[in-house]
């Protein structure tokens, strides 16, 4: 996990330090930039693992825009949820930006702990997503360690027969079966065929790895 | 005005017409001639059969007379006879006797004579003259003897001759011999020899000898009494025993003068009756054309008024209304043809319809004049009112007359267009105050934002008592600069909002530009540049306003000339003259950048900046205050520096007197 759980992008000097003087007074560390391109050298090492951040990102800036800066982040697959801050007449950008993905966005003026509280939303969730991302890699890892033939139980077992339809279908005794199986599910980490299934399809909704 | 067209239609059908009255009149004139030379030609046969009437009538009389007067002379000459039995004369030539008219003429017998039977033959008793005349022709003797013997064998007067001349023609002379008996015993007879012209001169009256040639001829050899209107009238004088006759001749044939004069006169008045009647056709043709002519004018008349919107009037010179069209009566709400006879102005009228008016009597040609009228229903009506006088044809003045234009319509047009412009400005502000707003929340936005996010930064702390005073002291410094940087801005608007009344004076441009530079001099870089000639360049400017243009290019200028890639920043500026235009040039040129071309157009728009923290508001002010001056201000590229050329052309001014 870096240091810095907020980063603020923002070409507007006071604003950003501002922001950071807010954030400080609410115990949170900030990291403050000054362009987009700035921002995506620093976070962009490849060394860096994604740790648990959200970015606040001034939707108007130059060189690099915010929207721009957006698109450049996700193509990193920056995990972390990015909100926005729109001047008077940037909100229909600000929306778009939110329907590709981004978080959220307030309009400016805002009321500063409100922006606060956002961002500890997104903070929670991003920890959240966090976890679950764990969990998927990890399911992801125990679906490579099955055998050839432990996967195809596991196929046979999702369609739901029955261990001896298994074992007519795959031509092994009825009580090979039910080795692969226990095997199948101590390696899985599940409990019953149900739970299995409830994870299995959990992962294909996350998007299939 | 050519009228044809519109009279062809009018007309109907006026060369069928025109001939059917022409075949009348043609038949008119036909039968009126006819009936003339059948009157002429009955007259002719009527004068005619009356003059030959007449000249039957008047032989028929003459025979008659004639035979009456013999007769007479015969019984003449047989109380002749008588007497000379009762008492012989010794001269029988001597006795007198009172006779007829034959016997009393003078010259009419020559000779008579008794000879009782038994006596010679009265031929050998005659005087010897008479035997000489009687010898001249053997016949005569004969004759004579003849004569004697018929009247005794026929027991009546028998006459003989005539008695022929010497050289066998007949003469005039004819023997009468009248036989005289007594008790059926012949006695005698008496012979007298008559001179028959003599007898036929005096028969004839003289009415008859006026008109006639009354001639005796001898046996007429067939005569044919009606042979001609020239042939003689041949009388038989029936006298037995001779073959004469008498020729009456009409001497010349007088046609009755009075009854052809009575035609004349009548055929002449005939005539001069059909010139009349065709001149009173050729004058009611005439009249039928003015009149058509007419109605067509008053017909084209009446439907150009009625066409026309614009409301006529004629009024004479106290007041008393002429006339009135249509639209005038729609103008006024009443009706126009009641208003005819009215006194002008009804109430309720525009005063510029009183004679009295002076618009009404100016002497000059037709004067415009706007004004309200009431219309009957009380609405008001804007209208357009022009006046000419009246003139009758001898040039005096009889009245006004007015064309009432109604422009109500026009006008609420008019104010309508105003009010549309009216609105479309006012959006246009409210446009331009939003975009203004925008901005400004754009730019109040940014340290109104940093200041909000520090106050409540400081305010977390103090909370949760966790800031010292030191700490606190550069936060709230820095609130305090970011609350100076959004009054700046507002200031800036209210600059830009404030609109000043332009206060101007005639400026020497030269000068001007010099003491404004003033405060550029030392700046280094900064070159400011005077015309050559030392005469003053005169515009007519506000020294403030101007002074503010100037200012901010130089501002900018030296902004922008230290961005350049040509190292140390300069500014040129100088006033200029451009001859062809007229116009004054103040020029500011800097070796920076230069304006991209594809921010030219938006350089001057307010709002626009390419200068950070700038409100676009310098250049879009600069040039509102140069068009205010009538000048403009132009961009280029400086041919000499590189960069960015700002020129601002005034019209030079050109003073009458020099301040």
């Amino acid at each position: 996990m870096t240091p810095a759980a907020i980063h603020i992008v923002d070409d507007d000097p006071d604003i950003r330090d501002g922001l950071t003087w807010l954030f400080d007074s609410r115990g949170y560390q900030a990291a403050s930039w000054a362009s987009g391109p700035d921002f995506l050298q620093a976070v962009g090492d490849p060394g860096l693992r994604w740790g648990n951040a959200v970015v606040v990102m001034d939707i108007r800036m130059e060189p690099l825009s915010g929207l721009a800066t957006f698109e450049k982040l996700r193509a990193l697959q920056c995990p972390w949820p990015v909100l926005f801050l729109t001047g008077h007449g940037d909100v229909s950008m600000a929306v778009s930006a939110v329907k590709n993905g981004a978080w959220d966005f307030l309009e400016k003026p805002f009321q500063d702990n409100q922006l606060v509280d956002r961002v500890e939303q997104a903070l929670v969730a991003a920890r959240a997503q966090v976890q679950l991302d764990e969990q998927t890699r990890q399911l992801k890892a125990a679906l490579q360690s099955l055998s050839l033939r432990e996967h195809e139980v596991l196929a046979e077992l999702l369609q739901g027969h029955y261990n001896k339809n298994i074992a007519d279908h795959l031509g092994i005794t009825q009580r090979t079966v039910e080795f692969h199986r226990a095997n199948i599910f101590d390696k899985l980490g599940v409990s019953s065929a149900v739970e299995l299934a409830h994870r299995l399809g959990r992962l294909q909704a996350s998007g299939n790895g | 005005m050519d009228f044809a067209l519109l009279q062809q239609q009018g007309l109907p059908h006026p060369s069928l017409r025109s001939r059917r009255t022409l075949w009348l009149l043609l038949g008119l004139l036909l039968l009126v001639v006819a009936s003339v030379v059948a009157l002429v030609l009955y007259l002719q046969r009527f004068e005619q059969t009356e003059e030959e009437r007449r000249r039957v009538a008047d032989g028929q009389w003459l025979e008659h007379s004639t035979r009456f007067h013999f007769s007479r002379l015969e019984e003449d000459l047989l109380a002749q006879a008588r007497q000379a039995v009762a008492a012989p004369p010794a001269s029988a030539a001597a006795a007198p006797w009172q006779g007829g008219q034959l016997w009393s003429e003078p010259g009419a017998v020559l000779w008579h004579g008794w000879h009782p039977v038994g006596l010679r033959r009265p031929s050998e008793d005659l005087p010897p003259e008479w035997q000489q005349r009687i010898a001249a022709h053997p016949a005569n003797a004969d004759m004579l003897a003849s004569t004697g013997d018929i009247a005794v064998g026929l027991r009546r007067p028998a006459y003989g001759g005539p008695m022929l001349l010497a050289d066998g023609r007949p003469g005039d002379v004819v023997w009468l011999a009248v036989p005289f008996f007594e008790r059926g015993e012949y006695l005698g007879v008496y012979v007298a020899a008559l001179a028959l012209d003599t007898c036929v001169q005096g028969l004839v009256p003289t009415w008859l000898r006026q008109q006639h040639t009354v001639r005796l001829v001898s046996d007429g050899g067939g005569a044919v009494p009606f042979a001609g209107d020239a042939a003689p009238y041949l009388a038989p004088m029936n006298l037995p025993g001779t073959d004469l006759f008498i020729e009456m001749t009409a001497l010349s044939s007088h046609p009755a003068l009075v009854p052809r004069l009575f035609l004349l006169v009548a055929i002449l008045f005939l005539l001069g009756m059909l010139g009349a009647l065709w001149a009173l056709r050729r004058d009611m043709g005439k009249r039928q054309r003015v009149q058509a002519m007419l109605q067509t004018e008053v017909a084209l008349r009446a439907a150009m008024e009625n066409s026309v919107n614009v409301g006529l009037l004629a009024r004479s010179d106290q007041g008393l209304i002429l006339y009135a069209n249509e639209a005038f009566g729609r103008i006024a709400g009443c009706d126009a043809t009641r208003l005819a006879g009215c006194q002008a102005p009804l109430p309720d009228w525009p005063a510029e319809l009183t004679p009295a008016h002076p618009a009404a009597t100016a002497a000059a040609p037709p004067s415009e004049v706007e004004a309200v009228f009431r219309h009957a229903d009380g609405q008001n009506i804007d209208v357009l009112i022009h006046q000419a006088p009246l003139t009758s044809a001898t040039g005096q003045q009889l009245g006004w007359i007015s064309s009432v234009l109604d422009i109500s319509e026009r006008k609420r047009s008019q104010r309508l267009a105003a009010l549309q412009q009216h609105r479309l400005e006012a959006s246009g502000r409210l446009v331009a105050m939003g975009e203004v707003a925008s901005t400004l929340a754009h730019e109040l936005n940014q340290p109104l934002g940093a200041l909000s996010s520090f106050a409540n930064g400081l305010l977390n702390r103090l909370h949760s008592h966790s800031i010292t005073l030191p700490e606190a002291q550069p936060v709230v410094e820095r609130m305090a600069r970011l609350a100076e940087r959004a009054g700046s801005i507002i200031q800036r608007v209210n600059a830009f909002a404030r609109r000043r009344e332009l206060s101007r004076q005639v400026l020497d441009a030269t000068a001007f530009v010099a003491q404004v530079t003033a405060s550029y001099q030392d700046t280094p870089g900064v070159c400011v540049s005077s015309p050559d000639g030392s005469a003053p360049l005169w515009v007519l400017a506000d020294r403030l306003l101007l002074e503010h243009v100037v200012a901010n290019l130089a501002g900018n200028a030296l902004d922008w000339a230290g961005r350049g890639t040509t190292g140390t920043p300069q500014v040129h500026m100088g006033v200029s003259m451009d001859v062809e235009r007229q116009e004054v040039v103040i020029h500011v040129a800097d070796n920076g950048p230069g304006v991209p071309d594809d921010q030219r157009e938006h350089i001057f728009n307010a709002f626009f900046s390419t200068k950070d923290g700038g409100m676009g508001m310098g250049l879009a002010i600069c040039r509102s205050i140069v068009e205010a001056h009538h000048g403009r201000i132009e961009l280029g590229r400086d041919p000499e520096l590189g960069g960015a050329r700002f020129a601002v052309c005034l019209p030079r001014h050109t003073p009458t007197t020099t301040p």
